[in-house]
């Protein structure tokens, strides 16, 4: 398979389980719970589509359309981590949100993780291609850190998470890792094939990520409550 | 080179450290009551600190002699523990039974919280300064905290689920 046909192959596939997750999410009524990540998941769908219609009719505006799209993205997987918290302080009663503790947390995490990047700052390129390398940075630093902040703040506090949140919490985790450690590699001067290579395992995970997600809504969720001793 | 490598080596230590705490607490929402009573460390009781430990809050020691009494650093390592145990109990309670009080709930959460940073203070002094004054209140106050968060425990599971209190102060 040539490395287009993969791309293309590896791209059908994610939209296929996008649309497949969507119509779970619809039927298992999870806009009700997780409304953010809902609107997230249309919102992916939504993006995909635009990104096709771009790249066919208006090649030139695909980096601008890009940096809007990734912003936006980032944005919601920060609020769907921040709905995620929500829902895990209702399930546990008499629990104080501690803001203060999870701004300084995250705040922790940011420094630890931006000291280990050490971004190689680009030079010499256009300003929007520039702009795209320091957000797809920013970016990926952000999103684990804001994941550990979380993680951290539960642990503290002792925190007990339903077994929804928790899937759609480690997805996240998940792809954020995996974004971070290829944005990482990205950095360390990669010939075309190694780089591109690179970019088509971050793709896969994000199907990989969606394809635990489907079969996971695709099962009866369990009931909440244990059974008594 | 040897930046990529502590860069992978740090990002596969977040992942390592992530898988381990998904394994976590995934093993807590399926424990039982049987596997949270067998996680209470056996090995010293807080009982040696209190006639009435369980059932009245307050410590009948001295600083000094909580300090000898529990064994020093080995006492508060297993209040540590139990803390966060007594912690995921009242959690346990609050899932099963109906009517758990959200205010006690609340004081137990904190009391966990802060038996934690007192012992983590009392063990950070005693690596450097041994058994100094500094440590034994610290101690004391740990130990003072930890009796009164398993009456308010006891409590909470005699209002809401009595069947389960024997084992519970057998186990304590």
């Amino acid at each position: 398979m040539t490395p287009d046909g993969l791309d293309t192959t590896i791209w059908l596939a994610g939209v296929s389980m996008e649309l497949v997750l969507l119509a779970l999410l619809v039927h298992r009524r999870i806009f009700r719970v997780l409304p953010i990540f809902f609107v997230y998941s249309v919102c992916c769908l939504g993006s995909e589509a635009a990104c096709w219609f771009i790249l066919r009719y208006s090649p030139g505006s695909y980096l601008r359309f890009y940096l809007v799209d990734m912003t936006a993205d980032f944005l919601f997987q920060f609020a769907i981590l921040a709905e995620l918290a929500a829902s895990v302080l209702r399930h546990n009663r008499g629990i104080r949100a501690g803001r203060v503790l999870l701004a300084l947390l995250m705040a922790l995490s940011c420094t630890l993780l931006w000291f280990l990047a050490k971004w190689v700052n680009p030079s010499g390129l256009p300003l929007d291609q520039m702009l795209y390398v320091i957000l797809l940075q920013a970016f990926a630093v952000l999103r684990v850190a804001a994941m550990l902040a979380i993680v951290w703040w539960s642990s503290l506090q002792g925190l007990q998470w339903p077994e929804r949140e928790l899937r759609v919490a480690s997805g996240l985790g998940f792809y954020s890792v995996v974004c971070l450690a290829v944005i990482v590699l990205h950095t360390h001067n990669m010939d075309g094939t190694q780089y591109h290579w690179l970019d088509q395992i971050q793709a896969f995970s994000y199907f990989c990520v969606l394809s635990y997600w489907v079969l996971f809504f695709a099962k009866k969720e369990p009931n909440r409550r244990n059974i008594r001793p | 080179m040897i930046l990529l490598l502590l860069q992978i080596g740090v990002i596969a230590a977040v992942a390592f450290y992530l898988v381990r705490w998904r394994s976590a607490v995934r093993r807590r929402n399926a424990q039982t009551w049987d596997s949270l009573l067998a996680r209470l460390r056996p090995d010293w009781s807080a009982r040696e600190l209190s006639d009435h430990f369980l059932w009245k809050e307050g410590v009948n020691a001295t600083p000094e002699d909580a300090w000898m009494r529990m064994e020093g650093p080995k006492g508060l390592w297993v209040m540590y523990q139990n803390a966060r145990v007594l912690l995921e109990m009242a959690d346990y309670a609050d899932r099963n039974y109906s009517g758990v009080d959200r205010l006690l709930l609340e004081t137990l959460r904190s009391d966990a919280m802060q038996i934690r940073v007192c012992v983590l203070m009392a063990l950070g002094q005693y690596a450097f300064s041994q058994a100094s004054e500094g440590v034994r209140v610290n101690a004391f106050r740990a130990a003072s905290m930890y009796a009164d968060m398993a009456a308010r425990m006891t409590q909470l599971l005699q209002a809401n689920a009595a069947a389960i209190v024997p084992d519970f102060v057998a186990a304590m």
